[in-house]
């Protein structure tokens, strides 16, 4: 019952507050900017393909800009990375002694970003700053996920790397944006950036603790705002 | 009585019906049809029916590659923002899903609660093109046969969409895709989507203003 009244109060606290954050009066003071985006990373031996958010508002005449920041490095779509687990005598997994893992990893933070917009609005220059939580992993890919005694993947991905499959830490970004307004009367831009990764406190069973860290990110999308 | 014409001309007005069928990483063929009112200035509700094919779902975070699901929803939009060239929403839609696997799966069947917040931005590109773009943070507990309350964590799914605007009809491809996240590492890791549907508002419109979207 807690559970469905947590619920309930998130759908009337958003229905209540909604029309008040976005009333005319703060509008006209305040923007908002949604900036889907993929991104190449610059890992250990590859290029892993990423997509990603920014979402948020801006302030102060549209210079600075605060919201949330969202990457996700997702296993399918790095089919090309692959990272061998070869397994202690004696130990198989449906009769192979090594494995081919696929690597996932997302991270989402809060950014704060200073943005300058040309004096005739077709370009934005922006840099953002972002802290958060990065979670990353290997697992079992294709065929492999199908385990051979009917248990969870996850409970033989635990067994097979010893309870290291994934892990947590923290994460901080560094960037820089630029972007450039086709349509004069449209609020949609197009551009890319240049971003540097720091990781604090993660350590995978591969690749150790610089498979995210000190790694550099550019990123290609467009940005809805006004 | 001039209140209550007033009154009805808005509300018929701005009513939506629509469909789309389409396919996905998780589903061979999925179909949907929902009915779409607007019961304010800024607030729609509404109900939405779904059915697919599985061809990769999970019950109890263990992959069923067959089945059918069924999910009944009532999809709701709060308006944010709207001017001539944009408009703003955010989106929930929780809805139950009742998931058959057949009978060589034990258990063989779940039932499951999808919330769905998203935020979208419609852009009119002409008089007959948008263009919408958004982010649906995918969230789904499966409660029976056990809870696997994590199945979906907040997955950030982008949402993207162009439409062929005719009058009061809306013509539109519609993609999903982004990283999965929940259950312990145990889901499909990436989903997709792709739909063709068409949605249609009852009665008089304003054929320039952006209408509302159902993801």
């Amino acid at each position: 019952m807690r559970f469905f009244r947590i619920i309930f109060l998130f759908i009337l606290g958003t229905a209540c507050c909604a029309p008040t954050l976005f009333s005319q009066d703060l509008q006209s003071k305040t923007g908002f900017y949604f900036a889907p985006e993929y991104s190449a990373m610059f890992l250990q031996n590859h290029v892993g393909n990423a997509i990603g958010f920014n979402l948020g508002t801006t302030l102060l005449q549209r210079k600075l800009a605060i919201g949330f920041r969202y990457v996700g490095r997702s296993g399918p779509i790095n089919e090309h990375a692959e990272f061998p687990l070869v397994l202690p005598a004696g130990t198989t997994y449906k009769g192979k002694q090594s494995i081919q893992l696929g690597a996932d990893h997302a991270y989402f933070g809060l950014e704060l970003a200073y943005q300058h917009i040309s004096k005739d609005g077709r370009w934005i220059w922006k840099i953002p700053a972002s802290f958060g939580q990065v979670g990353a992993g290997f697992y079992l890919k294709n065929e492999d996920r199908i385990t051979p005694d009917g248990r969870r993947v996850s409970e033989w991905e635990d067994q097979l790397m010893g309870d290291t499959d994934a892990g947590f830490g923290l994460a901080a970004e560094i960037g820089s944006y630029l972007y450039v307004k086709p349509v004069q009367d449209l609020p949609l831009a197009i551009g890319g950036g240049i971003h540097y990764t720091r990781t604090f406190g993660y350590e995978s069973f591969v690749g150790g603790s610089d498979f995210y860290n000190n790694k550099l990110r550019a990123s290609f999308g467009i940005m809805i705002y006004n | 009585m001039t209140f209550l014409a007033s009154w009805t001309s808005l509300t018929i007005a701005q009513s939506t019906i629509g469909l789309y069928i389409g396919t996905s990483k998780s589903d061979l063929h999925t179909e949907s049809i929902w009915y779409q009112h607007q019961m304010s200035e800024t607030f729609h509700l509404g109900i939405q029916l779904t059915y697919g094919q599985a061809q990769y779902r999970f019950i109890q975070a263990k992959s069923v590659t067959e089945g059918s699901v069924i999910t009944a929803g009532m999809p709701m939009g709060w308006r944010l923002i709207s001017k001539e060239t944009y408009r703003l929403d955010v989106n929930l839609r929780p809805s139950l899903r009742w998931f058959n696997a057949g009978a060589e799966y034990d258990p063989s069947s779940s039932l499951a609660l999808e919330l769905d917040p998203s935020i979208s931005a419609g852009l009119r590109l002409n008089e007959h093109l948008l263009f919408h773009t958004g982010v649906m943070l995918r969230t789904v507990f499966e409660l029976s046969p056990g809870p696997v309350l994590s199945e979906q964590l907040p997955s950030s799914i982008l949402l993207n969409a162009l439409s062929f605007q005719k009058h009061s009809s809306l013509i539109s491809l519609r993609t999903y895709y982004g990283p999965m996240s929940g259950a312990g590492g145990d889901t499909e890791k990436f989903f997709w989507q792709v739909s063709i549907g068409i949605q249609r508002q009852l009665g008089a419109s304003d054929d320039s203003a952006i209408p509302f979207f159902t993801f």
